[in-house]
């Protein structure tokens, strides 16, 4: 090879590595934008957290009578808490239209002072059929919209129960809300305390499924 | 006197071969530099990645108004019954949200961490509630405007058992691209991600909001859409890599 087959070679390969950075850098310049536009989930290290209130989801209303509107608008689930002189509380919990016509009794109860009933935030199903109630901060219970029984043989569905009935390792935590017209979804601990996986639990059939993704 | 001469010569040889050399580097490096750099404005002009879409199907043929009263949703492989829409109602509804407040800027922020919307008139804080963000495709942080209202459409996209196809979706207010505020009647999970990037709102709330919203009108932009990481209070709202910033 004679030096100017030498030099010709080295410019040429040194061309092909120029050009070739340069693409790398269009597609690198090109991801970036891509992430910014799929901005991401911030991590915030420990110790830089700032200072904000996050409401709670599931409130645990202390006041005496309170309401959760359908998300249409349409419908309304009322609470009225009575604290009776024996330390229980009694729950009487009411559907009726958006106007607080048309009232149907949903559920009534009476419960120790150590237990709590409340309505979530997600209460109604997005077909205004169902509703479920949150029973301490674990639990809760599925009923009809209209009052009338659930099945033949049940006034309501117990999230809890359910889950120990099926033999399910993992224990609900939290009921979040409605997945869709049938199905809620559940998220749950592991037996060692830790985040278990997430499911659905469809009404009325009370089948138990479990979910690729934690919500 | 002749090995002198010879010395010398091949010293003058070597230093006008090393000075050859440099000049072949220089000129090589330097013109490598040039080419890497046209080819790297070549390629950011016409290497443009695709905008993306919230509704893959829908987004590039469907954000006209539309509504479809007796057509059947799908949402997560389950048929989903779809709500009529009777636009004989929205007369006789007139429109409440900030109508006793004093005047000022209207704002709307989305906290992606709490999964809330606040919309504020001036500094007064009009209406809080529960969303639900992108969980599918993740929801563009930024600041933005309404660009256009819907009072209702199709909304399409996913595959498999992603896929959903879902008709009078309403009061779409959207603010980037087919990036939107809008009703969901499907799902009732408010306050977690459900959506494919969209910011899905109870209908009853997001009727609230596209009746005080506005659309851009007279050369002027609609109302400011802030997406952020975290909200803490009017004009303190965390963003990491927005992306129009």
């Amino acid at each position: 090879m004679t030096i100017r087959h030498q030099i010709e070679f080295e410019t040429v390969f040194f061309l092909l590595v120029a050009i070739f950075l340069a693409g790398f850098f269009v597609w690198r310049s090109n991801q970036n934008l891509q992430n910014n536009l799929y901005a991401a989930t911030p991590i915030i290290s420990e110790g830089n957290t700032p200072k904000i209130i996050v409401p709670t989801l599931n409130p645990i209303l202390k006041i005496e009578t309170a309401s959760q509107i359908s998300p249409d608008g349409t419908k309304k689930l009322t609470m009225e808490k009575t604290h009776n002189r024996d330390k229980t509380v009694s729950y009487v919990f009411t559907t009726s239209d958006g106007d607080g016509n048309n009232p149907h009794e949903v559920y009534t109860t009476q419960l120790s002072g150590s237990e709590d009933l409340s309505l979530p935030f997600n209460t109604w199903s997005p077909d205004n059929k169902y509703v479920f109630i949150q029973k301490n901060e674990d639990n809760a219970l599925v009923f009809k919209a209209t009052g009338e029984p659930i099945t033949n043989t049940a006034t309501f569905f117990d999230i809890q129960d359910s889950f120990k009935e099926k033999d399910k390792k993992n224990v609900p935590s939290v009921t979040t809300g409605w997945a869709s017209e049938t199905l809620l979804i559940v998220n749950t601990i592991k037996e060692d305390g830790t985040k278990g996986p997430s499911y659905w639990f469809e009404v009325p059939g009370k089948a138990i499924m479990q979910l690729s993704s934690n919500f | 006197m002749a090995k002198r001469s010879h010395s010398k010569k091949t010293k003058k040889s070597l230093s006008n071969s090393w000075s050859k050399t440099v000049r072949h580097y220089f000129r090589t490096v330097f013109l490598s530099f040039f080419v890497g750099g046209l080819v790297f404005v070549w390629g950011k002009y016409f290497f443009i990645p695709a905008t993306p879409c919230a509704n893959s199907l829908s987004c590039e043929s469907d954000l006209v108004e539309k509504i479809e009263n007796g057509a059947v949703g799908v949402f997560q492989g389950n048929n989903v019954k779809v709500p009529e829409i009777n636009l004989a109602f929205d007369i006789t509804n007139p429109s409440v949200l900030g109508t006793n407040e004093p005047g000022g800027e209207k704002h709307i922020y989305v906290d992606l961490a709490s999964q809330k919307l606040y919309a504020y008139q001036g500094d007064t804080k009009i209406l809080e509630t529960f969303i639900s963000s992108g969980r599918w495709n993740r929801t563009p942080v930024g600041n933005f405007h309404v660009w256009t209202k819907l009072r209702s459409t199709r909304m399409s996209g996913g595959s498999g058992t992603d896929y959903y196809n879902l008709p009078n979706v309403p009061y779409v207010m959207y603010f980037y691209h087919d990036f939107g505020l809008h009703g969901a009647y499907w799902h009732n999970n408010f306050g977690h991600t459900m959506s494919h990037g969209c910011v899905n709102m109870r209908p009853i709330d997001a009727g609230a909001i596209f009746d005080w919203v506005d659309g851009p009108k007279n050369g002027e932009k609609g109302t400011i859409v802030s997406i952020c990481n975290r909200f803490t209070e009017p004009n303190i709202c965390e963003q990491n890599n927005p992306i129009n910033s």
